[in-house]
């Protein structure tokens, strides 16, 4: 793919903004209804149907520690390359390309990739891979716990 | 067979006459001396002649004696006795004298006997008379007191009549006062109906009014109601523009994500999803605008309605006011119609009364002339009174010399005695 022509899906938790490169979502949509994972950890919030596929859907800001103050408004499907995963966000802001973003370090965080910074504000770009390992972690812990 | 006294006295005359001129012859008869016989024809003739006046004179003089006895004891007032004369073959004067006597002393004793009891009963009637006197003599007293006391009182009448005519023509005044301030009463309280009247259509026209601003507020208010449902289906109709636009930014953004997974090829699609977008952006912009112009619409229309309730509820109260107020006015006519009807009676009588009070001016004023008559009367008759006291005193005077005159004569004639015993 190329580089020039990256996207990023800007989106809200709480009161941050936080990024998504555009080639690792498959669709943005409402929260459709889902089915509770049994001993999940409580950042899963259960898996839906995607278009036939079980996809499981995480509480995004629940998974990075924030404080919930809202019920998740948009559910952002990630591709079935990158993970059958779905995060539950507050909002999407919109699709902000390459050209009208600025890049910096990131701050010191486990799951950043980079900052950006866009009109609506600073967003941070979510490193999948670390997010996933996490993710792995934690499963293979809980694994281990039982 | 009546022989009247004196032709007695001629046959007596005669007899003895007759007897003496006789007596010689007879006397010659027996054969005396011429001379015996002249002397004893004398002595006889004396003899009989004597003895024949003695006889006659004692017959006529019996019956005198007889009627000087009854003259003496008539006229020494006993009257019991008749005059009682031997019958006589042969009555004279004497007889009808003593008849007549008899008859006298009839009389007179039924005259005694009707003295003494007419004497009696004016006696007795005197001293009734007295004592009645008395009696009228001390009523006419008590009488005179009265009286006096009468003049003192007409007098007194006299004055208090024309105090209570000064007190009647200064009522009569206050009375036609009282007459024009009723009129003027009467006339004021006919304004004030009239005013009332006025007072009471003017808020039987406020409840209309109000009656029909509580109609038109019914209207507006289901104008509300059907405006709010309006603005309700606006406003579910922007829900669902808001919602299909949400839908149009989730495709377009998915539009724009597939876009950039086609890379190069992709891009004109990123542009039209991008103003798919931006349009789906806008529309729901608008239907966010719709529906917070629907909201502050509906926040307006509620406080307007709640406005409108508020006023109403003020109108209601000022309805409830202007109900009363209708009510008071319709109190306030009819007092003031019972009061001008009131008015009106009072003025009428009080004119009654004027015309009363000038009738009694006009009597108390003939009382007052009447009481200073009166006054003059009773003084006049107290006058009177006193000079009938006085006859009174008078007439128990005389009227006790009448007791004493009965009781004089009753004296004189006791000296009669007219019964036996």
């Amino acid at each position: 793919m190329n580089n020039s022509n990256r996207k990023f899906l800007v989106f809200s938790l709480q009161d941050s903004l936080y990024a998504l490169d555009v080639a690792d979502v498959a669709e943005v949509a409402d929260p459709p209804q889902m089915w509770p994972i049994p001993l999940a950890p409580a950042y899963y919030a259960g898996v839906l149907s995607f278009h036939g596929d079980i996809v499981a859907a995480m509480i995004l800001s629940r998974f990075l520690g924030l404080r919930q103050q809202h019920q998740p408004g948009k559910i952002v499907v990630l591709r079935q390359e990158v993970a059958s995963l779905a995060f539950l966000v507050d909002s999407i802001i919109r699709i902000a390309c390459e050209e009208e973003v600025s890049f910096s370090s990131p701050p010191d965080s486990v799951f950043a990739q980079s900052t950006l910074t866009i009109i609506e504000g600073t967003a941070i770009q979510l490193d999948l891979k670390k997010l996933m390992c996490a993710l792995e972690n934690d499963m293979q812990g809980a694994n281990q716990g039982q | 067979m009546r022989i009247p006294i004196g032709y007695k006295f001629i046959i007596g005359f005669v007899v003895v006459v007759a007897v003496v001129a006789f007596s010689p012859r007879l006397v010659e008869l027996l054969g005396y001396s011429a001379e015996i016989s002249v002397i004893l024809g004398y002595v006889v003739a004396l003899t009989i002649g004597l003895i024949l006046g003695w006889i006659f004179s004692k017959g006529f003089t019996a019956n005198f004696g007889i009627l000087t006895d009854s003259a003496e004891s008539i006229s020494r007032g006993d009257l019991t006795r008749d005059v009682a004369i031997r019958p006589s073959a042969v009555p004279d004067e004497s007889h009808e004298l003593a008849a007549l006597i008899n008859l006298m002393l009839q009389n007179l004793r039924d005259l005694i006997r009707h003295i003494k009891r007419t004497s009696g009963q004016l006696s007795d009637s005197a001293r009734e008379l007295s004592s009645t006197a008395l009696e009228i003599n001390a009523s006419t007293e008590e009488v005179a007191q009265a009286i006096e006391q009468i003049s003192r009182g007409a007098e007194t009448q006299a004055e208090l009549v024309e105090k209570g005519a000064k007190t009647i023509r200064e009522m009569a005044i206050s009375i036609e006062m009282v007459a024009t301030r009723a009129h003027e009463t009467a006339k004021t309280a006919r304004e004030t109906s009239m005013t009332a009247q006025h007072g009471g259509a003017l808020a039987n026209e406020s409840l209309e009014r109000m009656k029909e601003f509580f109609a038109a507020q019914e209207s507006i208010g289901k104008q509300f109601d059907t405006f709010n449902s309006k603005l309700q289906k606006v406003g579910k109709v922007a829900d669902c523009i808001g919602n299909i636009a949400r839908q149009t930014n989730l495709l377009a953004l998915n539009a724009s994500i597939e876009a950039a997974r086609a890379g190069e090829y992709g891009k004109g699609f990123a542009v039209v999803a991008e103003e798919v977008r931006k349009l789906a952006d806008g529309s729901a912009q608008s239907a966010s605008d719709i529906n917070d112009m629907i909201e502050t619409l509906r926040e307006e229309s509620h406080k307007v309605l709640e406005a409108i309730v508020e006023s109403s509820r003020s109108i209601k109260e000022g309805k409830k006011n202007v109900d009363v107020t209708a009510t008071a006015f319709q109190e306030i006519l009819k007092t003031v119609l019972d009061t001008e009807r009131k008015a009106s009676s009072i003025a009428d009588l009080s004119l009654m009364q004027k015309d009363g009070s000038e009738k009694m001016v006009t009597a108390i004023d003939e009382i007052a002339r009447l009481a200073d008559d009166n006054a003059a009367s009773t003084e006049q008759v107290s006058a009177a009174t006193e000079e009938q006291l006085a006859a009174m005193q008078d007439m128990a005077l005389a009227t006790k010399e009448l007791a004493h005159l009965a009781e004089e004569l009753m004296a004189v004639v006791e000296r009669f005695q007219v019964d036996h015993g």
